[in-house]
């Protein structure tokens, strides 16, 4: 595999997750006007990259500025996604039995979830072993998880955010893959230099990012 | 088919103050009109229910650890402002640990020999059926069981390995999901509780009948759909707290003192009967302030309400309030009014009646 325009894309990204962060920064406490809720009954990383893309693909020119303008709250929720989306299917881009990940709501629409269901809150200390996905016709993107012991809400969240923001600003083109490598704090530690700020890291208590992402395109 | 009257337990952690006292008082009134107009009526009530509540346990743990001197109901509700304050907690295994005895020796704890037999000669003084404070049962259907019957009806949620939890799940209907058990049998809350007394009792066409405060309204309409979907036709009725001294507060916060169903019997006995003053504390929590209102309690309102009783009293004779609900809807009575889920309604016909019979 090739690596090309790597410190290129990296430099994007940061720019463009650094745009949103201010503009978060500046709206301390403010409710935001947009939010994605995702209901969780079980969660496959595979799965859940899969319906992220179907929330990119779902997102209309003036929601990916949205997106990328604004502080979007990613709610992750307890349920049975078949029952809980049964009522308004509609609000919905995937659902399946473990997962099911809504399309950009206002967000007096995703309180209304989470009204009804409980937070979603996985063990914090389970050490998660991700598989690659394979790239897809339809969705040409690789996502590489390495052994993270990431908790792994914040994963959930880096991850919405890295897979549909890159993908907003970069449309693939055919044959082209992208690599998404997200990296235990181990693996930071061993090599600061050239993983250090490759993640993002969302802070629920004060709501903002800290980027640490990494990609590459191959 | 058969009427299921299943209101909220009062934990017996306090002396009864007037927002119970109506709770009470307007179950018994609805129990006692279903029978009067020959309803195959139930009165759904385990004392089990309310041995194996958190406030009860931990009640009965405080006076343990404090070596608590109680001889009356009073000091009871004053050492479990006392807990509250200190904000004493048991974890959750001495919580589990003491369910698990209670269900299976259904011995109730040391303080119930005075607050229970207080209720016990309350209720007798007021005419108010006894559901049973003496006689808790053993409940037979297993977590499995009832965990069966919900996830039949297509209303649970089993996040066991997720969260630990079983919810309710009534999402579909715009409701919100509703922790019931966790993984422990034991660490389940009151709406499993009502739950597994229910799903032991009820069939499909029963009709089912809710009392509670309205805080829990939310909790009951899930119940409501619950049942709904099993089958039965359910009612869901509130009784409203009454504010003491201009504040409605939680019983564990104090406020009550001076207006105990006993200080109440006490102030109004030997003036007026029992009969009378039964009548009376019905008209005030029940007619003129109906269930559903709140209001600040007042001896000088309450008093006014003697004037029904003695009209009553002058119409009907000196009758306990059962007496006069058999009088009124027997065959042979001159009026009987339909059932009717408002005590308001019903006096004010027994009063109209009454001023029929004069003019005439």
């Amino acid at each position: 595999m090739k690596v090309s325009n790597l410190y290129l894309n990296q430099a994007k990204l940061q720019e463009y997750y650094m745009s949103r962060v201010q503009a978060a920064e500046y709206v301390p406490g403010e409710e935001s006007k947009n939010a994605i809720v995702v209901i969780l009954f079980e969660y496959t990383f595979e799965e859940y990259a899969h319906a992220l893309f179907k929330l990119h693909e779902s997102l209309l020119d003036e929601e990916k500025t949205v997106w990328l303008q604004n502080f979007t709250e990613t709610h992750f929720l307890l349920g049975n996604p078949r029952t809980v989306c049964q009522k308004d299917p509609e609000d919905f881009v995937y659902i399946s039995d473990a997962i099911a990940v809504s399309r950009l709501l206002p967000s007096k629409v995703a309180k209304g979830y989470v009204s009804r269901c409980p937070r979603y809150s996985p063990i914090k200390s389970r050490v998660m072993q991700y598989a690659a996905i394979s790239q897809k016709e339809s969705e040409r993107l690789e996502v590489v998880l390495c052994r993270s012991d990431i908790p792994e809400e914040i994963v959930l969240i880096d991850l919405s955010h890295v897979v549909n923001e890159y993908l907003i600003n970069n449309p693939l083109e055919i044959g082209k893959v992208v690599s998404i490598k997200f990296l235990s704090e181990r693996e930071q530690g061993e090599d600061v230099v050239s993983w250090d700020r490759t993640r993002v890291v969302f802070n629920a208590d004060v709501k903002e990012y800290e980027l640490r992402a990494y990609i590459r395109e191959f | 088919m058969k009427t299921y009257l299943v209101p909220v337990h009062v934990d017996p952690v306090k002396p009864m103050n007037p927002s119970h006292l109506r709770h009470i008082l307007y179950v018994d009134f609805l129990y006692r009109q279903f029978k009067a107009l020959g309803h195959d009526v139930v009165y759904l009530y385990n004392r089990l229910c309310f041995d194996v509540s958190n406030q009860v346990i931990k009640l009965a743990k405080f006076l343990e650890s404090r070596k608590s001197k109680v001889e009356t109901s009073l000091d009871i509700g004053l050492q479990y402002i006392q807990m509250t304050s200190e904000r004493f907690e048991i974890d959750a295994d001495t919580l589990y640990e003491e369910r698990a005895q209670q269900q299976t020796h259904l011995h109730g704890y040391p303080y119930y020999s005075i607050l229970l037999e207080d209720w016990k000669r309350e209720h007798e003084l007021l005419d108010v059926f006894d559901p049973g404070f003496r006689s808790p049962r053993r409940i037979r259907l297993t977590v499995q069981e009832v965990s069966t019957v919900l996830n039949d009806l297509g209303v649970i949620f089993d996040a066991r390995r997720i969260d630990g939890n079983i919810y309710l799940d009534l999402t579909p209907e715009g409701l919100p999901m509703r922790k019931i058990i966790g993984v422990n049998e034991y660490s389940y809350n009151y709406l499993f509780i009502v739950l597994r007394e229910l799903f032991e009792y009820v069939k499909k066409g029963d009709e089912v009948y809710f009392v509670f405060d309205p805080d829990l309204s939310l909790d009951y309409e899930l119940l409501k759909r619950v049942l709904k979907k099993y089958g039965c036709h359910v009612f869901n009725l509130t009784t409203s707290r009454i504010s003491l001294g201009g504040k409605i507060q939680s019983a564990r916060k104090g406020g009550w003192q001076g207006y105990t169903t006993k200080d109440i019997l006490h102030r109004y006995t030997p003036r007026f009967s029992s009969n009378s003053i039964g009548l009376a504390i019905r008209h005030y929590l029940l007619a003129k302030n109906a269930v559903h209102k709140q209001f600040d309690f007042s001896y000088d309102e309450f008093e006014k309400s003697f004037e029904f009783a003695q009209a009553v009293e002058k119409k009907y004779g000196s009758l306990s309030f059962s007496e006069l609900i058999e009088k009124v809807y027997s065959p042979n009575s001159d009026y009987s009014p339909p059932l009717t889920r408002s005590f308001n309604i019903w006096s004010t016909k027994i009063e109209k009646n009454k001023s029929n019979e004069t003019k005439r």
